[in-house]
């Protein structure tokens, strides 16, 4: 742990020692099996052999005033990493445009996977694909002969960074059917800082707006914009500044419930401007999701997931080719509820990679997920 | 002998009652014991069918202290915090007042007579379906006592989606998301408790006692109850708060008397 983390660390616990603040703790834990197809892509667990996993969420919120809490949530998973995914000091209802300020660490206002991050929320095992599949471009400055080699071995970024946790500031607010939030981050949405201290000298920005029309209906869009290269990458090949090359992402996104019917979805478009020796390429993508999940009798339901990635042209080594190889997912979803806060799920995932040594696989998961 | 099992059963709280009664039950407890062959008849007589002249009314008060505690008040989700509303959260565990624990009183405490020969009679189900509102992201009332075969009202009168459900065995149930001014029924045909919540706020629960008997009821704000035109006999009265039992004593109803019984916790 860095030194600016673990300073935040000790400044927010301090705060329940020294005030009257009341802190509540709650947690999800889930242990799951799985077995994936015995073949070398990154969506395998464990080349293909079965596996038995399990992870932990672990919260700890405190209210000190009325209108300051602080909010924290450790994961732990089965590599034994402890991982801090929140930790903020929120300032809720400032006066007199009724904002919200945010500081520490917290994952970015960009779409909408809000609580389907957890396990207890999540009808599948993975987050959407826009959030966990690894691209071929690396934020450590690619050669163009690395960059043309490394489709499909996922050593690079994912369009979103898993559930995009960073350390920074929001100010977010609501004004009638409108939500809007600004973050700063030390990151970007596809390389936060997530772990680490700022890479760069740059901030990343994201700006995002929602509307709800009818309840039951938030459209929501995002833009964010920052510099995602090391500044260890210095110098780029023609010694321009790595600040300059910006990373840009822009969203829409939809939820949808009536009745017992939920659907969630996501497209994004994002492009990446990459400095080669001789020449600067910009390299994009299009990554999209839609989920839906009906619950068809008490405690038991359905959802299915569609998701893609699609990669735009590049020309590379004297190619003009998709810069990494297109990615096609489905996932189906059955979930029971033993009891309230104990939740039984399996899925199937089906991936088709349109490239490569492995163009299909697939993950069976069987996951128990209990919340207290 | 049913009686008396009962009795022996609920023993151990009559140390919480009052003295008058504690003397009274005394005596009715050593009669039964003394003379055995008596208890029979005097069952029998006490579980006649109530009428307007032999039946008798409970009343009295209770006070429960704010540090009582309240466990559904105490639930908290994390996940409503993150991603939910920007404006804080109502949580009444946090704010509480003088003015605003007898309202939750109110809303979290039942009072109801246990016995097995109430509860072989059968009763006309209420016209009037009672309300579970879902209202500042909260039920209200959070303890809701019906006769069995009653159909409860779930309006919504919060803008935006709840999803109301519940597991319980006694009677599970999801009523789906809907909007405010909609609302769902659902008839409880068991009896038992049903623990109810909302999908999409996870704080939000509240519990449902289903009876066998139509002796029961809510305290007013100031914590004040009465039952009425209970048949005279004796029964076992309890006093339910938030999620749980917590206390029960044994009450002997005469005949056009009102009996005092007051809860302090």
């Amino acid at each position: 742990m860095t030194l600016n983390r673990s300073l935040l660390v000790c400044l927010l616990c301090s705060v329940p020692l020294r005030g009257a603040a009341q802190v509540t703790l709650g947690g999800q834990v889930s242990a799951d099996f799985l077995k994936s197809a015995p073949t070398q892509s990154q969506r395998v667990f464990n080349a293909g052999r079965p596996t038995f996993g399990w992870e932990a969420e672990l919260f700890a919120d405190g209210r000190i005033t009325d209108n300051v809490a602080f909010l924290g949530t450790v994961r732990i998973t089965d590599d034994e990493y402890v991982h801090i995914d929140y930790l903020a000091v929120r300032i809720a209802d400032l006066t007199p445009l009724g904002l919200t300020i945010q500081a520490g660490e917290f994952d970015l206002p960009f779409g909408n996977l809000g609580e389907r991050r957890y396990p207890r929320r999540n009808p599948f095992f993975h987050l959407p694909l826009i959030h966990e599949y690894r691209t071929a471009l690396s934020d450590y400055l690619p050669g163009e002969p690395y960059l043309a080699g490394s489709k499909g071995r996922g050593n690079g970024m994912h369009l979103l960074d898993e559930g995009m946790y960073d350390v920074g500031a929001m100010v977010s607010g609501s004004y009638g059917i409108l939500d809007y939030a600004f973050a700063l981050s030390i990151g970007t949405v596809s390389a936060t800082g997530y772990g680490a201290q700022n890479i760069n000298s740059d901030l990343g920005k994201v700006f995002r707006l929602a509307v709800t029309p009818m309840t039951g209906l938030t459209l929501g869009a995002a833009y964010a914009w920052g510099a995602y290269l090391y500044e260890q990458s210095q110098p780029t090949p023609r010694n321009v500044d790595v600040n300059s090359y910006q990373q840009q992402a822009a969203e829409i996104d939809i939820e949808f419930s009536r009745g017992h019917f939920v659907m969630n979805g996501q497209a994004v478009y994002n492009t990446w401007p990459v400095p080669l020796a001789d020449r600067d390429v910009n390299l994009s993508v299009f990554g999209y999701y839609l989920e839906g999940r009906y619950t068809l009798f008490p405690g038991f339901y359905l959802a299915l997931r569609s998701s893609g990635l699609r990669f735009a042209d590049a020309l590379l080594q004297g190619v003009n080719q998709p810069w990494d190889y297109n990615v096609t997912e489905w996932e189906g979803a059955a979930g029971y509820f033993l009891d309230r806060d104990v939740l039984l799920k399996l899925v199937r995932t089906e991936t088709r990679i349109w490239g490569g040594t492995t163009p299909k696989d697939n993950l069976t998961a069987l996951q128990l997920v209990v919340a207290f | 002998m049913e009686s008396r099992f009962l009795i022996m059963y609920i023993s151990p709280d009559i140390i919480t009652v009052q003295m008058n009664t504690i003397a009274r039950i005394s005596a009715i407890w050593a009669l039964l014991w003394l003379l055995p062959w008596a208890a029979p008849s005097l069952t029998a007589q006490q579980i006649e069918p109530a009428s307007a002249a032999a039946s008798g009314d409970i009343h009295g008060k209770i006070s429960i202290a704010a540090t009582a505690g309240s466990k559904s008040g105490h639930m908290h989700d994390p996940l409503l915090e993150r991603y939910g509303a920007h404006h804080a959260m109502p949580d009444d565990t946090l704010n509480v007042s003088a003015g605003s624990v007898q309202t939750r009183l109110s809303d979290k405490t039942v009072v109801y007579l246990e016995s097995r020969e109430l509860n072989e009679k059968h009763y006309p189900v209420p016209a009037k379906r009672p309300l579970l509102d879902q209202r500042g992201l909260q039920f209200h009332p959070q303890v809701l006592p019906i006769l069995l075969g009653t159909t409860v009202e779930f309006p919504n009168r919060d803008n935006l989606f709840h999803n109301v459900f519940s597991y319980s065995k006694t009677k599970p149930f999801d009523l789906g998301r809907y909007p405010k001014d909609d609302s769902r029924s659902v008839t409880f045909d068991k009896p038992g408790i049903v623990r109810v919540y909302c999908d999409i706020h996870s704080h939000m629960n509240a519990t449902i006692i289903v009876l066998e008997n139509p002796y029961f009821a809510a305290p007013d704000g100031n914590g004040t109850y009465a039952i009425q035109n209970i048949p005279e006999g004796t029964y076992t009265i309890v006093l339910w708060y938030d999620r749980d039992v917590v206390e029960r004593r044994v009450v002997q109803v005469r005949s056009g008397q009102s009996t005092e019984l007051n809860f302090t916790r």
